[in-house]
C-alpha cells in the first residue's frame, strides 16, 4: 500500500513535469491535478476489517496542509468513545526524521515519536498517513498498456515501475473524467499485494476544480486486512495556521 | 473342489488375473495422512476449543526454524541470513505471521520522545557494540526467547495457517531454506513440521520394509520347505492379498496412517500362514505316497485343511475385527482392511495353492522332510512333549507364576501418544524437536482464553498474576502475556520516574489508546497474537518445555488451577494437548477392542468344539498372553501409543491359531489312540511342526518392523515377536499340560 501510495504520489509531484502529448505520464499529472492533496479538512468514517472478518469503525478528522517545507496532517478521533479525543499531528521535513506527535486523553500526556517507516499509518488502519501528503519522490517509468473496464467505467491501464525496484503498480484512470480509480501494487513475482479504490469523486466547494473521492478502500493481500474510507464531509481550508497543528498537553 | 480343478481352473486363473490387474489400477488413489487430530471429535474438548481460538486469533500452530551456529549466531552472515530467511518465508502463502529476533521491538523513553523500534536496526560491528546488544536481548522479554542462552541458536517463528496443507507449507519452508545457504544448521520444529516428516517417514518405511519383510519370508519359506514351490505359492497369495486390500483401502477413500501403515505387514506375517500349511501337508502326503498324483494330493490337503485353515482365518478375522470397536477411525479402518486381506487370502490359500500345485510337478522328498526327526524344531518339540507328559503341573505353574509377575508390570503401564517420541536417534528432525525443546521452551503451545472486559485493570492484574505463577511451573517455557507486553510498552509511555513506568494501564481507555498507537507503528502483528482485533478476547500463550502426554496433562491441570474462577476464563487448549484426547481414545479402544476380540474368539471357539469349556480353555493362552504383553510393557517402559494399542487384537487373532490346530489335530489323534500321551505325542510330531513353522512366519514378518523409522512401530515389531512367541508357548506348553491334567470331555467326543 505505502509502496503504491507512493507511486501515486510521486506521479502527483510529476505533474509539473508532464509531457505536452496524450501520454502515460499526462494522464497520470491530469489525474493528481484533480485531487484536493492541502488544505482539506475531511471529515470520514474509517471501517477496518482483519483477515478473520472482525470490523472495527472509527469516526476521525483529517486535516493537511503545507507551511513552506513543512508537511502536516492532523488526525482526530472522534467516535468510538474510548478513543475519542486522540489527536495526531504527523511533521514531514524535507530533509531530516518526521515527527509524530500524540495526544492521549486517557493520560492527558502528548507522547512525542520520531517518524520511521513502520508507524506512518493512519491509526488502525492499512491507510498510511502519507497519503494526505505529497512528500515522496523517487525515480519512476510509466507506460499506458490500452484500456480496461474496472467497475464499469472505461479506464487507462497505466504501469509504473520504479527504476529502484523490480515491484510495480499498476494504477487505472478513468477514459471520460480522467480520475484515479483503482492502484494496484505486485511483489517481483507478479503477486498481487494490494489494492485501492477510489470512487464517487465530489468536487471541493470553493477550490479551483479539486475533487475528492467519496470512497477510498485498501485491501492489503498479504495479511487480509482492509480499510474502507467513507468521506462524509470535505472544506477546502483557505485560511491555515501553523498553530491548528500544534498540540498541547491541556488541549 | 474337483471341479475346480479340472472344468473351471482356467477361469479362476482368468478371473484372479483380472482382479489383480483392476485392484493395481486402483493403487495410484492412495493418499497418505499422517495425522491424528481429525480423528478427535470435532465438538467437544480441546478441538473445539482449538477452533473457537483459530476463529478468533488465526492459526494455532507454530513452527520453529532454529539457525544453530558452531560458536556464535550473532555475527554479520548469520544475521543477513536471518534477515533473507524471514523475508522470504513472511512471503509465503500459508504464512500467518513470522516472527524472530528482527521484529521483536524495544520501548524507550529518551529526551521526551516515546521510542517504538525494534530491537535490532542494523547490526553491530564492534564486539562492545554487540555486547551491548546481547544485554539488551537478554533484558528484552519479547526479545529473549528467539535465541538461546549462550546465542549459539536463534529462532524463527512462524504461525501456520489453518486453511494451509502441511504438504504444500513445508517443502515451501525447505525451499526457503535451501535458497538461503550459509553456515549455521537451520533445524525445524513445530507439528506441521512432524506431521509432514511422518508422511515421509511412512513412504520410506513402506519402500523399504514391505521389500524386507517379503525377502525375510522368501528366506523363511525356502529355510522351511526346500522347495521352490514351498516359496511361490505362499509368496503369491500374500502378494495378491496385499494388492486387493489397497485397492479397497483406494475404492473406500481412505488413507494410510501410521496405523494402516502397518497392514501389508501384517498380511506378509499372516497371509502365508494357511498356504504354509498346505504346502506343509503336501509334503508330507508327498512322501508318504510317492504314487499319488499332484491333482490327488492337492484333493486331500484341500479336503484335510479346509475345516482347521477356515476357522483360524474366521478366528484371526475375529480378532481383528475387535478393532472395529475402536475410536479412532484408522484403527476401525485397519480392522476391516486386515479382515478382508485374510479373507482374500484364505480363498487364494484354499482354491489358487492346491490349483496350480496341479501346474507343477512333484517334487522329490526334500532334504529337511526326509531328516525332520532330527531337526533342531522336532527335537524341541519332543522336549515339549516330555515336559507336558512329566511335568504337566509344573508347567501350569510355571504360567501363573509369569502371569503373577505380569500383573504386577501391568501397575506401570503408560500411555504416550506423543509425536515427537516417534523419531529415533540422531536425525535431523530429532536434533530439531530436542533443540525447540531444550533451548526455546518448546514449539507447542498452550492458550488460556479470555473473553470480556479483557483491557480493565482488574483482568490486566489477574493476568499479570497467572504470568508471574505460571513462570515457576517447570514444564512451562515462553509465556507471552498482555500484562508483560502492557509493563514492557510502558517503558515507551513513561520516564522511569513517572508512575506508570512498568506499570499497567490504569483504564481501560488508556489500553487501548496504547493499544491503537502501537497498532499505528506498525507492529499490529505483535498485538494480533494475544489480544484480538476488536479487544473482546485475550489469551496468555504458553509453551511446554516437551511434548510428552505427562507434562501436557501437568501444564494443563497447573493452568486450570492458577486460572480458577476466573470470570473471564474461557478455555485452556491447545493443538499439543490433542493428545491427551488421543490419549483417551487409545485407552477406551484398548479396552473395547480387546473385549470384543475375546467375545468374537470365545463364541468361535465354543461353536467350532460345541462347549463352554472349550472356548475358556481355548482362550487362556490369549489371556496370559495379553497379561504378560502388557506386563513386559509396563516392565521394560514400552507406552501405550497408537500403534502398540493395536497389539492386543492382532494378537489374539493371530495367536488363537496355534491352539486351534492344536486341539483341533489333538482331537483326532485322541479318537485314534484313546490314549492322552500318545495324541498329544502325534499332535507335536505332525502339527506342532506346522505351528511352529506359521509362528516363525509370523515373528519373522514382524520382525521386518524393527527397522522401522518410527519408535511405536520398532517397539510394535518387538512385541508383536514377544506376544505371538508367547502364544506358541502356551499353544504347545500350556495347552498340552492343561490336557493332560483335566483330559476335558469336549476333545473325546
Amino acid at each position: 500500500m505505502k509502496k503504491l501510495l507512493t507511486y501515486t504520489l510521486f506521479i502527483l509531484v510529476c505533474c509539473s513535469f508532464a509531457d505536452s502529448g496524450f501520454t502515460a505520464k499526462q494522464l497520470i499529472n491530469s489525474s493528481k491535478s484533480k485531487l484536493a492533496l492541502k488544505n482539506v479538512h475531511l471529515a470520514l468514517e474509517l471501517v477496518t476489517t482483519d483477515n478473520k472478518d472482525i470490523s472495527k469503525t472509527k469516526e476521525l478528522t483529517v486535516d493537511f496542509a503545507e507551511f513552506g517545507e513543512q508537511k502536516k496532517v492532523k488526525i482526530e478521533i472522534t467516535a468510538p468513545h474510548h478513543v475519542s479525543g486522540t489527536k495526531i499531528i504527523t511533521t514531514d521535513y524535507p530533509n531530516k526524521k518526521g515527527l509524530i506527535e500524540i495526544f492521549v486523553p486517557a493520560t492527558g500526556k502528548i507522547q512525542r515519536i520520531k517518524a520511521n517507516k513502520f508507524n506512518m499509518k493512519i491509526i488502525g488502519s492499512e491507510v498510511p498517513i502519507n497519503q494526505f501528503s505529497n512528500i515522496i519522490g523517487g525515480d519512476f517509468n510509466f507506460k499506458k498498456e490500452g484500456t480496461i473496464l474496472i467497475n464499469d467505467e472505461e479506464c487507462y491501464k497505466i504501469i509504473i515501475e520504479n527504476s529502484e525496484s523490480k515491484s510495480y503498480g499498476i494504477a487505472y484512470i478513468s477514459v471520460q473524467d480522467q480520475y484515479l480509480l483503482r492502484l494496484e501494487q505486485y511483489h517481483t513475482n507478479n503477486k498481487l499485494l494490494k489494492v485501492t479504490e477510489l470512487s464517487e469523486y465530489i468536487k471541493i466547494t470553493n477550490s479551483k476544480d479539486k475533487y475528492y473521492p467519496k470512497h477510498i478502500s485498501v485491501k492489503n493481500m498479504r495479511n487480509g486486512k482492509s480499510s474502507r474510507m467513507l468521506i462524509r464531509e470535505v472544506k477546502y481550508l483557505s485560511q491555515l495556521n501553523l498553530e491548528d497543528f500544534e498540540l498541547t498537553a491541556d488541549l | 473342489m474337483k471341479k475346480i480343478l479340472g472344468r473351471y481352473k482356467y477361469w479362476i486363473l482368468i478371473i484372479i488375473v483380472l482382479i489383480t490387474i483392476l485392484s493395481s489400477t486402483q493403487l495410484s488413489q492412495i493418499r497418505i495422512n499422517p495425522g491424528f487430530e481429525k480423528y478427535i471429535p470435532e465438538h467437544v474438548g480441546n478441538r473445539a476449543y482449538i477452533k473457537e481460538l483459530n476463529n478468533i486469533f488465526g492459526g494455532s500452530e507454530k513452527v520453529m526454524l532454529i539457525l544453530n551456529s558452531e560458536t556464535n549466531i550473532l555475527n554479520d552472515k548469520s544475521f543477513e541470513r536471518l534477515e533473507q530467511l524471514t523475508l522470504q518465508l513472511k512471503d509465503l502463502p500459508g504464512i500467518e505471521n513470522c516472527l524472530s529476533i528482527l521484529d521483536a521491538i524495544e520501548f524507550s523513553y529518551n529526551d521526551g520522545f516515546s521510542e517504538i523500534n525494534p530491537l535490532i536496526t542494523e547490526f553491530p560491528e564492534s564486539i562492545q557494540e554487540r555486547n551491548v546488544l546481547k544485554d539488551k536481548i537478554t533484558n528484552n522479554p519479547m526479545g529473549k526467547r528467539f535465541v538461546s542462552k549462550y546465542f549459539k541458536s536463534t529462532a524463527i517463528i512462524l504461525t501456520k495457517s489453518n486453511d494451509v496443507a502441511d504438504k504444500e507449507l513445508i517443502p515451501s519452508i525447505e525451499n526457503v531454506i535451501k535458497n538461503t545457504p550459509g553456515d549455521e544448521m537451520v533445524y525445524v520444529g513445530g507439528l506441521s513440521y512432524i506431521r509432514q516428516s511422518i508422511k515421509g517417514y511412512i513412504k520410506s518405511d513402506l519402500i523399504f520394509l514391505l521389500p524386507l519383510a517379503l525377502f525375510l519370508m522368501v528366506v523363511m519359506l525356502y529355510f522351511s520347505f526346500r522347495e521352490w514351490k514351498g516359496v511361490i505359492l505362499p509368496f503369491l497369495v500374500v502378494i495378491l492379498s496385499i494388492l486387493i486390500s489397497f485397492a479397497l483401502m483406494a475404492i473406500m477413500n481412505w488413507e494410510i496412517s501410521l496405523i494402516s501403515v502397518l497392514l501389508p505387514i501384517m498380511l506378509i506375517a499372516i497371509a502365508n500362514d494357511y498356504g504354509i500349511h498346505l504346502i506343509n501337508l503336501y509334503q508330507e502326503k508327498s512322501h508318504a505316497n510317492s504314487s499319488a498324483s499332484m491333482k490327488e494330493i492337492a484333493i486331500e490337503i484341500f479336503h484335510e485343511l479346509k475345516k482347521p485353515i477356515v476357522i483360524t482365518a474366521l478366528t484371526t478375522i475375529g480378532g481383528m475385527l475387535g478393532l472395529l470397536s475402536h475410536d479412532m477411525p484408522p484403527a476401525a479402518e485397519l480392522g476391516v482392511l486386515s479382515s478382508a486381506g485374510i479373507g482374500i487370502a484364505l480363498v487364494l490359500s484354499l482354491y489358487m495353492i492346491p490349483l496350480l500345485l496341479t501346474f507343477l510337478n512333484k517334487g522329490r522328498p526334500t532334504h529337511s522332510h526326509s531328516k525332520r526327526q532330527n531337526s533342531f524344531i522336532d527335537k524341541v518339540l519332543g522336549k515339549f512333549t516330555h515336559w507336558v507328559s512329566r511335568y504337566n503341573k509344573r508347567v501350569i505353574m510355571a504360567f501363573s507364576l509369569v502371569s503373577i509377575i505380569s500383573i504386577w508390570g501391568l501397575f506401570n503401564l503408560h500411555v504416550d501418544t506423543n509425536v515427537e517420541e516417534y523419531f529415533i536417534g540422531k536425525s535431523d528432525i530429532k536434533k530439531g524437536i530436542d533443540l525447540v525443546n531444550n533451548k526455546f521452551g518448546g514449539s507447542q503451545y498452550v492458550s488460556i482464553l479470555f473473553k470480556g472486559d479483557v483491557l480493565s485493570p482488574e483482568a490486566l492484574k489477574r493476568m499479570e498474576k497467572y504470568t508471574e505463577e505460571i513462570k515457576k511451573l517447570p514444564m512451562a517455557g515462553n509465556i507471552i502475556s498482555p500484562s508483560t507486553f502492557f509493563k514492557e510498552l510502558s517503558k515507551g509511555m513513561f520516564a522511569p520516574d513517572e508512575d506508570g513506568y512498568l506499570n499497567l494501564p490504569a483504564s481501560k481507555e488508556e489500553a487501548v489508546q496504547y493499544l491503537e498507537i502501537f497498532s499505528m507503528s506498525g507492529f499490529d502483528e505483535q498485538i494480533a497474537q494475544f489480544i484480538d482485533y476488536n479487544y473482546k478476547h485475550s489469551r496468555i500463550l504458553v509453551s511446554m518445555k516437551d511434548g510428552s502426554n505427562q507434562t501436557g496433562k501437568a501444564i494443563l491441570k497447573a493452568l486450570a488451577d492458577i486460572t480458577e474462577n476466573d470470570p473471564q476464563l474461557v478455555s485452556i487448549s491447545g493443538p499439543g494437548l490433542s493428545k491427551i484426547q488421543i490419549a483417551d481414545m487409545v485407552i477406551n479402544g484398548q479396552k473395547s477392542s480387546l473385549l470384543l476380540a475375546f467375545v468374537i474368539i470365545f463364541i468361535l471357539l465354543a461353536l467350532i468344539f460345541k462347549s463352554v469349556s472349550a472356548g475358556i480353555h481355548a482362550s487362556l493362552p490369549l489371556v496370559l498372553s495379553t497379561l504378560f504383553l502388557f506386563g513386559l510393557m509396563g516392565i521394560v517402559n514400552i507406552p501405550l501409543d497408537i500403534a502398540t494399542t493395536l497389539l492386543s487384537s492382532i494378537m489374539i487373532g493371530v495367536g488363537v491359531d496355534y491352539t486351534i490346530h492344536f486341539l483341533w489335530r489333538y482331537k483326532s489323534e485322541y479318537a485314534m489312540s484313546k490314549n492322552i500321551d500318545t495324541a498329544i505325542s502325534n499332535t507335536f510330531k505332525t502339527t506342532g511342526r506346522g505351528i511352529v513353522f506359521n509362528a516363525m512366519s509370523v515373528i519373522i514378518g514382524f520382525s521386518a518392523l524393527i527397522f522401522s523409522n518410527f519408535a511405536p512401530l520398532r517397539f510394535f515389531g518387538f512385541l508383536v515377536v514377544v506376544s505371538i512367541f508367547s502364544c506358541l508357548m502356551c499353544a504347545l506348553l500350556l495347552i498340552p499340560a492343561i490336557i493332560k491334567t483335566i483330559n476335558p470331555a469336549y476333545l473325546k467326543k
